[in-house]
């Protein structure tokens, strides 16, 4: 930025006085004419439009939490390439089927093997993508392994219950730590279910038990019947863990101990 | 002066940006686009010829350029810190546009920046569009206009449009606007309404 130099101390005055609450003084125009800082009205202008991009990219520096921003871009990264997997794994097994219309049948078929064996002959056609596929696949193995390790430090509490991979799915879907911690266990519950929950909301159909959380394993292994009791003390743990999270920081083993127990009670 | 029109479409004379649609050899305002172009398309348009303009939610900034050509200076308030950036890369091409990476629910964080505005343009979709376009009132000077755009889905899902409008129009009224227009932009924006209205001084 040209001579942004110059303009550091004032932004940094700035700052300093948001943060103390005070308000901050800058003077019109005609004040500032008169009392000879600028010449004329387009000296001015220009003098507020560099403080305040120099504003907008102090900000933006202080408002970067890296480890967070990371953890929740990873999630995406994530979800997105289990999409991409599974929608060309879907295509290559039709091109498969389609040439050996004998092989393959039902629950014994193995598209992973197919496309190993692909990626092996050279003069087959779809040689190169079977290659990546393999690659892909590795890489998202990386990705899942990072998102754990990161939601664990970041998230300990609720990487404990829910599992990290849930835990990291809810901050990606929450946005930030803090609006997970502001969020009551309601909506941590339904969360990931907006469609069913609107239809309930507008229609009047039963209202959905779970949305992301469902991916953990007390619920879908509890029962049919119990599934909403689970989920619910599951999703109530789970909001005070938040708050620990973001408020504390570190792993509360005596609270990890008291909440895993009573979702264990409720299953029953 | 008034806005450009050429073959019944609105134009704007500034520097063409990559991304533009040009016609002869301006940029093309297009209504499905900007939400302000669609008001000019179905009624009147805005005094914004030399005008001094706080445009709040401006977003990544693609009405405010449009808007930066006619009027003398754009204060642009967004508070995404993903769509601020090409705000800013926008603003370092065009000096007449100033923004700020405030919330407009608590504008005393930008307000010692920002003069007396001839018109205030308020395109945030929240629940609460009415209050922060009351909230940031002491900037619009005395017989300047506000133009607000009343996005329908968030003002909850159930209620009734008409409802909403007379909500939101009492409130304005509260605090001394007079309402002029009330316009359907539903065949360029599905869902929006504009309000506007003249700030006048408050009669106590």
């Amino acid at each position: 930025m040209p001579g942004s130099s110059q303009f550091e101390d004032i932004i940094k005055n700035i700052c300093l006085l948001r943060e103390a609450g005070d308000f901050c003084f800058f003077p019109l125009w005609e004040d500032a004419m008169s009392g000879n800082y600028v010449a004329d009205r387009s000296e001015y202008l220009s003098l507020l439009h560099t403080i305040s991009i120099g504003l907008i990219i102090h900000d933006l520096q202080e408002k970067c939490n890296t480890q967070e921003l990371a953890l929740i871009h990873l999630v995406r990264i994530l979800d997105e390439t289990d999409r991409a997997l599974s929608r060309l794994s879907e295509k290559i097994e039709d091109y498969y089927i389609a040439l050996n219309p004998t092989e393959l049948a039902g629950y014994e078929r193995n598209v992973r093997g197919i496309i190993d064996k692909m990626g092996k002959s050279i003069d087959h056609p779809l040689y190169p993508l079977a290659k990546n596929f393999g690659c892909l696949y590795d890489s998202r193995a990386a990705i899942a392994k990072s998102v754990r390790e990161y939601a664990e430090r970041e998230l300990p509490n609720m990487s404990a219950l829910s599992g990290p991979v849930v835990a990291a799915r809810l901050l990606a879907l929450a946005g930030s730590k803090q609006r997970l911690a502001m969020m009551p266990s309601s909506s941590l519950q339904v969360f990931g279910a907006g469609p069913s929950l609107f239809m309930h909301l507008n229609s009047g159909t039963n209202p959905p038990k779970h949305g992301i959380i469902f991916q953990n394993k007390s619920i879908h292994n509890a029962k049919r019947r119990v599934r909403g009791r689970v989920s619910r003390s599951l999703a109530c743990q789970l909001a005070i863990a938040a708050k620990i999270d973001f408020y504390r920081g570190l792993k509360d083993e005596k609270f990890i101990r008291r909440a895993m127990d009573r979702i264990c009670r409720v299953g029953k | 002066m008034s806005l450009l029109w050429q073959d019944g479409k609105l134009v704007s004379p500034g520097k063409i940006l990559p991304g533009d649609i040009v016609h002869k050899g301006m940029r093309v305002w297009d209504p499905n686009r900007s939400k302000v172009a669609a008001l000019c398309h179905v009624c009147m348009e805005p005094p914004l010829c030399g005008a001094r303009v706080l445009y709040l939610g401006a977003a990544a900034g693609s009405t405010v350029s449009f808007i930066s050509d006619y009027a003398e200076v754009v204060y642009a308030v967004e508070f995404s810190s993903r769509p601020v950036r090409n705000l800013v890369r926008l603003a370092q091409k065009r000096t007449n546009i100033i923004p700020f990476f405030c919330d407009a629910r608590y504008p005393e964080q930008y307000m010692p920046f920002v003069e007396l505005v001839d018109i205030m343009i308020q395109d945030i979709s929240q629940r609460d569009q009415a209050d922060i376009a009351i909230k940031n009132l002491p900037m619009l000077k005395k017989g300047g206009s506000l133009i607000l755009f009343l996005k329908m889905l968030s003002m909850g899902v159930r209620t009734e449009k008409d409802v909403v409008i007379g909500t939101v129009r009492q409130m304005l009224e509260g605090v001394g606007i007079c309402v002029t227009n009330v316009l359907d932009i539903e065949r360029f924006h599905t869902g929006h309404v504009v309000i506007w209205g003249i700030f006048e001084a408050k009669n106590e």
